[in-house]
């Protein structure tokens, strides 16, 4: 699995870009991906609903290849991903 | 709210369940073939899972004014005077992304020794202060709410943010930025709340671009009534100090000279334009909100420098009025510049000089109000 990480936003109203290649991680650590970035995982966050006051949070773009080379695309709010996938954006 | 043409912004994208109103829906449901009956159930299902959702979301809202039909005012300032009551509760979010975190320090505890909880403690009440003394704003929420806020959010984060219900900031990677505790980014991420309590705006084009605007405002108003400094005194500036030792650039946003806040080779040059000339389109940043707040932030810095003395006082009145008075969580900036003309007129009167010269700054930057 290949995940590719843009956001855009923030007070600063920059982001990041960052690509994470499975393949080269430690087997703890590829499972970890595989479960935080399950496309049906990724296509239910996309339907959460980030709360209508919040603002200066960023917006993330994933891209995420299988392993079978289908590729999926979503677009998630920081507010809507999971506490522990956010930590492994920033681990990664 | 759903106006655009897929709802993402909300985070669905039946289209349908935007334009199609429930009572029609459960027609659908009674009257239509199978897959039409079966499509409305499930919107409806949906929707009542949406309402669901927002009912347990702590939004503000806009109350009629008897007196006048028509009008609406936020809950704010519309109730009656309250004392009061500042509760701060600062977290150690420990470089998690979990909110809030470890409690560190509660309202009238000691400093904590951490920098940074300490600085969004002290901030959190400049803030409070400024709402309380200048405007009678008990709290964010108009009702006390308490000000809730983490530091050391994440790892590296550059950022902070308000979530809906908390204030959070990162510590910076060190190198683009270095902290994010500093008093105008504080006073902007509360700013958030008191737009959620005042009805709020939708956080997308230009609506998303005032509701910046309005936390860099007031995020700039609180800096300059801490330090006693007039329109002339103040340096206009979002976010001073808080670039990295390295970077060329002296803060995130200048309400005096958008566009001139920074020019780096990590970071580009500050987006901003000035005037409506140069507004930019663009689906990044949910339409630009943080570049195209620009416009409004300079028409508040030109008018400010038009009536001169302090910027928090009558410049300050005359916005956080129209905030509160703005039942309109999809308006433009023109819309926007009509509210802030009508609380010069509310306060002033019709053809007062604050009048003549807030119409004198939106022209400025093109807006004809």
């Amino acid at each position: 699995m290949i995940v590719k990480i843009t956001s855009s936003g923030g007070l600063p109203g920059m982001g990041i870009d960052k690509t994470i290649d499975g393949g080269r991680l430690p087997a703890a650590m590829q499972a970890k991906l595989q479960a935080a970035f399950d496309p049906a995982v990724l296509r239910r966050l996309e339907q959460a609903t980030p709360h209508p006051g919040a603002a200066d949070m960023h917006d993330y773009r994933v891209t995420v290849t299988d392993d079978s080379g289908a590729v999926h695309r979503f677009k998630l709010s920081e507010a809507s991903m999971p506490a522990e996938t956010l930590d492994l954006i920033d681990d990664l | 709210m759903c106006m655009s043409s897929d709802c993402r912004h909300f985070g669905h994208r039946h289209s349908i369940q935007c334009i199609v109103p429930p009572h029609m829906l459960k027609v659908l449901a009674l009257r239509g073939d199978d897959a039409t009956a079966k499509m409305a159930k499930a919107l409806l299902q949906q929707n009542e899972k949406l309402r669901e959702e927002r009912a347990e979301q702590p939004v503000g809202g806009m109350v009629a004014v008897q007196s006048a039909p028509g009008v609406f005012v936020s809950n704010a300032l519309a109730a009656a005077p309250q004392p009061a009551t500042l509760k701060r509760e600062i977290f150690d979010g420990g470089q998690r992304a979990t909110l809030p975190g470890t409690r560190l320090r509660g309202e009238g505890d000691p400093p904590s020794g951490d920098a940074s909880a300490d600085a969004a403690y002290d901030g959190a009440g400049d803030v409070f202060d400024l709402y309380s003394a200048e405007f009678s704003r008990n709290s964010l929420d108009g009702n006390g709410l308490t000000l809730t806020a983490t530091v050391h959010h994440r790892r590296n984060y550059n950022n902070a943010f308000w979530d809906g219900r908390q204030m959070a900031y990162g510590d910076g990677d060190g190198r683009i930025f270095q902290t994010f505790t500093e008093l105008s980014v504080i006073g902007h991420e509360m700013t958030h709340g008191v737009v959620q309590f005042s009805g709020g705006l939708d956080y997308q084009g230009q609506s998303g671009a005032l509701n910046e605007s309005i936390a860099d405002v007031f995020g700039s108003l609180v800096l300059q009534r801490k330090h006693g400094q007039d329109v002339g005194d103040a340096d206009w500036l979002v976010g001073k100090g808080i670039l990295g030792p390295t970077i060329n650039g002296v803060a995130l946003r200048s309400l005096k000279a958008p566009g001139t806040a920074y020019s780096d080779v990590l970071l580009g040059k500050d987006p901003q334009p000035y005037h409506m000339d140069l507004f930019v389109t663009t689906t990044d940043d949910n339409g630009g909100v943080h570049i195209n707040s620009g416009i409004p932030n300079h028409a508040f810095f030109l008018y400010c420098v038009y009536l001169g003395g302090n910027a928090w006082e009558r410049p300050g009145q005359i916005w956080y009025r129209a905030l509160q008075k703005l039942n309109n969580p999809m308006a433009t900036f023109a819309e926007w510049a009509a509210e802030t003309v009508d609380a010069a007129i509310e306060l002033h009167g019709m053809g007062s000089l604050e009048m003549v010269m807030l119409r004198r700054a939106w022209k400025l930057v093109g807006i004809a109000v």
